[in-house]
């Protein structure tokens, strides 16, 4: 670069980039050129982009920088050319502001950048925010400050005297913003100031955010209805659980979002209010009691359970918890005094005016705990109701707002142990409710759920006349206290509620760790109950999801009679399903591998809400079609309809045996194989006494022998239950290496229609709690000559059948169904030798292998094989006698 | 001189958004910084980086607009965690081979991501910091492995020497663009996190020129 005639020291471009003497040259370039023209456009864009390197590199290396930085008012620089609007350098200003404010270390640089207001000229100025570039800069360098905040740091933003908080007021009108990274971005900026300790902060704060969380709430109520409105319409196929799933994402993103806002103390009471009044009350407890007003925006009964089983899962505010829950238990319809509406194409929350009372029904007392309850009624059509109440239920338990008390006091169990309370209180808090009855007809209303007749007449038995009778004039006098306290008219529905709940837990007995309402019981067992029916339309989650619940009531209830109704419940229920399944233990050549599939499947815990909690809103799917696991949907056809009487029959076996205290012993189902243990892959093995068929193996699949087109020479060798396939051990002459080990049961055997040398082998692999029935081994086997290779063919279906025998004798002991040879049975539920496996894959290699009568007649001994774990004297070959060959029972 | 910001209103045919994930530290943002902006030089005595950037590259003649956000301090709030897995058609899971904890937290962002996200989000596994070999505390075979295990695809790279970092981005921008390919992407979607271009329509024959091994693009590149 030459030196220009008659330019100033100042301008001579320093070589190194990182230094005081380059950030003097910038300074200067910006000097020289305050006004934007095309011809300096590129020099300072460079020169922005340069300050921030050297500004950072000054901040890590030598503090000289960024005090020069400061002395010369740079920032006034940046501040003149953002005002000209020039959109490239607009871009490279925010960059290089974001990079200033993202990187720097040293406090006191941060303090001094952040001084003199010029930050917040930045936040007011009117970037061209159509620019997706400028807009995410932006965007990214508000959220940035936002994570400076602190009480010592609030100030620089927000200025009491003069009423300004600009970081505040701009960052609210993004908030609708299409792009999604910029709506995310304001919600974590919002709860980054609204957690900062400063009162008159947090005074200007909750009044320029009231608008904001008004239609907060609005946009959750309006997600609510237009997610309702697409869960009635559309069919159960994966699009649109797809779609569904986005939805209810938004959905419980903002609920989050409403929780975390509710955890921080400076909004959380109008936040509370808020939600209380324009969503839990008028949508989600409208939905879930009888509609009084045809114009009434409501919901589904799944999605108001669905949603308010998510907001007890998310939200952890007390008082919101508190308010809501208290009045699901405990209020009547009055209660509701808004509905949502539409009115030109908009939600608007109006008064409700009741033309003419219904009367009695209207006034039912605890209407929407009632609503819960008949959600389990089995004669509906399906089980949606009955999963989300049971998901309701589940809620409640989970919840982490702290409100056992008031479970409690509704004679709802709670997983937490109350504290214990002398038997005399207890006695003398019954005593004033069985006086208080009279008087309050909705004391009483809630005194016959938890006190029964026999325990009044003992309360009155234990106690002396005439203490009795202060008791009595001490709860007159009591009441009406209470009554006059209560005259003023409620401020608000918050208040209300809490106001009626306060005066109706002081006249409640305190809680009990024995109490819970029969009613509940009642629901579940009806679950249990419809199982066992014919024709039931309960999905294998649901029931599941019951088998949970039900558990988690029984830690904390100890209750016999209950705990003997249920287990009597269980047993006659099994004993139904075992009588449908039982039949076709022996007679289906399938059946072994539907209950091993569905033990697989039963192990596996399935219930997790951020799964489950979106796809069981759409109408119940029937058909494999709809690409759902048959676990979340009803059984189409006859395996689908016996694999699904499998999994509830195993989980009320389950159940039964927590509720008795036994173990399960037989299953899962276990065959040994005899004395010997199992041959695993890379094990020596003694090959004396051993039938060795030799031939060559050609995977046709990649597997854990080779790999498609290899020929591996290998010897083949079976015992009561293992394919083996062994290579010869080069340094010990009569053993072998286990190369492979599959399970006979799991075998398919097919001769080559064109190559009578070659078997066509299939071995699939267990199914797990992790995996589903898969094939292991796929290949053809090829022997010296077709009599070896008819002899192997013999061998593998012989095994074949003998190992399913034992599965199935097996899974009969475990079942309790006797084991019948399916030769000698003269007749089968389904006898249909032209019957098409359904539920399978396209392709699906299990195929029915058909029995051989001259087969089984094999000479006893012929096949048989002795195997020897690894010999643990290295270097001596022990003797082994031989062994007496193992029959099988083929008529036991 | 190095190739100029972008400017919002040069044509492209898709827009795919990333976020990168991993634990404070790691050098997420310096990675950032690196792959969008050339003009920063990488060098020992300076560590930057950057929240946001984007970048022209192109893949099979079309140019691709990548949009890169980075969720530094978001943990603490999980309505923030769950919606920025939602947007991204890619991530970037980033460890830091000189600190053992970084590599036992993959699996809690993995899960994280697995759960939140849509499920064809393309991830890729990055093990930064790979200058510091004296200070290596995770093997590159490890990272190989979890990332065979949970079929990432994975690399190590260098923000300070810019090594790899090129090719962290582009390898994952080619794989999204692959499943656009196969119609696995909706791009109607903006769940997605793909958008068409401003002046792309469905018909429009391919661009002329552009790099056919999806190198540079957006300007002519130097040094």
């Amino acid at each position: 670069m030459f030196r220009k005639l008659g330019s100033s020291g100042s301008l001579w471009k320093p070589k190194n980039p990182h230094s005081l003497e380059y950030l003097k040259y910038l300074q200067g370039v910006l000097t020289k050129n305050e006004k934007v023209t095309e011809n300096n456009k590129k020099i300072l864009v460079e020169a922005l982009r340069a300050i921030a390197e050297i500004l950072i590199w000054g901040d890590q290396n030598d503090a000289s920088v960024f005090d020069f930085f400061l002395e010369r008012q740079m920032l006034l620089y940046f501040l003149k050319i953002m005002e000209q609007g020039n959109t490239p350098l607009n871009v490279q200003l925010l960059q290089t502001l974001n990079i200033l404010f993202e990187n720097i270390r040293h406090e006191t640089s941060l303090y001094f950048l952040l001084s003199n207001n010029h930050v917040n000229s930045i936040i007011s100025h009117k970037f061209d925010l159509q620019n997706d570039e400028i807009m995410a800069y932006y965007i990214s360098f508000l959220k940035t400050l936002s994570f400076k905040l602190n009480p010592a740091t609030i100030h620089f933003f927000f200025n009491e005297t003069t009423e300004e908080f600009p970081l505040l007021v701009e960052v609210l009108k993004l908030y609708n913003w299409n792009e999604s990274m910029v709506r995310i971005a304001v919600r974590n900026i919002l709860l980054n100031i609204v957690r900062v300790q400063d009162d008159s902060m947090i005074i200007f704060a909750i009044k320029h955010t009231k608008e904001y969380l008004s239609e907060l709430i609005d946009s959750l109520v309006g997600l609510s209805l237009e997610m309702d409105t697409f869960v009635r319409s559309a069919e159960n196929v994966l699009a649109n659980r797809e779609r569904l799933r986005g939805k209810v994402d938004d959905l419980i993103d903002l609920i989050h979002y409403i929780g975390e806002l509710l955890d921080v103390e400076a909004v959380a009471e109008s936040l509370s209010i808020l939600v209380t009044t324009r969503y839990l009350s008028p949508l989600l407890l409208s939905s879930i009691s009888p509609r009084r007003d045809n114009h009434s925006l409501l919901l589904t009964p799944i999605s108001a359970l669905f949603f308010f089983s998510e907001f007890l899962l998310i939200v952890r505010h007390h008082e919101t918890i508190y308010t809501f829950l208290s009045s699901f238990l405990f209020d009547t319809q009055n209660t509701l005094t808004t509905h949502w509406i539409r009115h030109n194409e908009k939600y608007c929350l109006e008064p409700i005016t009741l033309s003419s009372p219904t009367g009695e029904y209207v006034n039912e007392d605890h209407v929407f705990f009632d609503f819960l309850l008949e959600a389990f009624d089995s004669s509906q059509a399906d089980d949606s109701k009955a999963f989300y109440g049971l998901m309701l239920i589940y809620s409640m338990f989970q919840n982490n707002a702290d409100v056992g008390e008031l479970l409690s006091a509704a004679n709802f169990p709670v997983l937490k142990e109350s504290t214990t309370t002398s038997l005399a209180q207890q006695n003398l808090a019954r005593l004033r409710i069985a006086s208080t009855s009279s008087i309050s007809k909705r004391t009483r209303a809630i005194t016959e759920i938890g006190v029964e007749a026999t325990e009044e007449d003992e309360i009155f038995h234990d106690v002396p006349e005439e203490q009795t009778l202060e008791d009595l004039v001490d709860d007159v006098l009591v009441d009406t206290e209470n009554s006059a306290i209560s005259d003023p008219e409620p401020k608000n529905v918050e208040s209300e509620s809490r106001s009626r709940f306060q005066s109706a837990v002081d006249e409640l007995p305190p809680p009990s760790t024995s109490g819970c309402d029969g009613r509940l019981f009642d629901a579940l067992s009806s679950i249990i109950k419809a199982v066992g029916t014919d024709d039931n339309r309960i999905r294998p989650i649901t029931l599941e999801l019951a088998c949970l619940v039900i558990r988690q009531i029984l830690m904390t209830v100890d209750d016999e009679k209950v705990h003997t109704s249920l287990t009597k419940l269980c047993f006659e229920v099994r004993l139904k399903l075992l009588s449908s399944i039982g039949q076709y233990v022996n007679g289906e050549n399938l059946f072994l591998e539907w209950f091993e599939d569905e033990y697989a499947e039963f192990e596996v815990n399935h219930v997790n809400f951020d799964i489950i909690g979106h796809e069981m809103l759409l109408p119940p799917a029937a058909t494999p079609l709809s690409n759902l696991l048959l676990h979340k949907r009803l059984p189409s056809g006859f395996e689908e309809r016996i694999r699904t009487q499998i999994v509830f029959y195993l989980h009320i076996r389950k159940l039964e045996r927590d509720l008795t205290g036994e173990g399960d012993t037989e299953l899962p189902v276990r065959v040994l194989n005899s004395d010997q243990e199992p041959v695993a892959i890379g094990d020596c093995i003694n090959l004396h006494n051993s039938d060795l068929l030799s031939c060559t193996v050609v995977p046709q699949q990649l597997c854990s022998l080779g790999k498609p087109g290899d020929r591996l020479a290998r010897f083949l060798v079976t015992d009561r239950l293992q394919l083996i396939l062994v290579e010869p051990d080069s340094r010990k002459a009569g053993w072998a290496i286990v190369r492979f080990v599959g399970l006979l049961q799991d075998t398919t055997i097919n001769g080559d229609s064109t190559d009578s040398k070659v078997l066509h082998v299939v071995v699939e692999g267990q199914p797990s709690r992790i995996k589903k029935r898969h094939p292991v081994l796929t290949a053809k086997f090829i022997f010296d000559d077709h009599i070896r290779c008819m002899a192997a063919k013999q061998r593998l279906t012989k095994g074949r059948q003998t190992a399913r025998g034992l599965k199935l004798q097996a899974i009969c002991s475990a079942l309790g169904v006797p084991r019948i040879d399916p030769a000698t049975m003269t007749s089968s539920p389904r006898m249909n030798p032209f019957r098409i496996v359904k539920g399978c894959a396209p392709g699906s290699v299990r195929k029915t292998v058909s029995t051989s009568s001259s087969s089984s007649q094999g000479r006893p001994g012929h096949y048989s094989a002795n195997l020897r774990s690894a010999s643990r004297n290295a270097g001596m070959i022990p003797d082994d006698p031989t062994q007496p060959s193992s029959s099988s029972e083929r008529r036991s | 001189m190095s190739a100029p910001p972008l400017y919002g209103r040069m044509s492209y045919a898709y827009l795919f958004k990333y976020i990168i994930i991993g634990d404070t530290g790691v050098g997420k943002s310096c990675l950032l910084l690196q792959f969008t902006d050339k003009r920063f030089q990488p060098v020992h005595d300076l560590t930057i980086g950057v929240e946001f950037g984007a970048r022209m590259v192109t893949i099979d003649g079309k140019q691709i607009k990548l949009q890169i956000w980075d969720t530094a301090g978001q943990e603490s709030f999980r309505s923030i965690t769950r919606s920025y897995y939602r947007g991204a058609a890619g991530a970037l899971l980033v460890y830091d081979i000189t600190r053992r904890d970084t590599f036992n937290h993959l699996t809690s962002w993995l899960e994280d991501a697995r759960q939140h996200s849509n499920s064809n989000m393309v991830i890729m596994l990055i093990g930064n910091k790979s200058d510091l070999e004296a200070r290596r505390e995770v093997k590159r075979e490890e990272g190989e492995a979890f990332a065979r295990e949970h079929g990432l695809v994975f690399m190590e790279t260098s923000a300070k020497t810019a090594a790899n970092v090129e090719e962290a981005f582009i390898d994952t921008a080619k794989e999204i663009y692959r499943k656009i390919q196969e119609g696995v992407f909706d791009i109607n979607n903006e769940a997605n996190g793909i958008k068409l271009g401003p002046q792309h329509s469905p018909s429009s024959p391919n661009s002329p020129g552009g790099n056919a091994t999806g190198g540079l693009g957006g300007g002519s590149g130097c040094c």
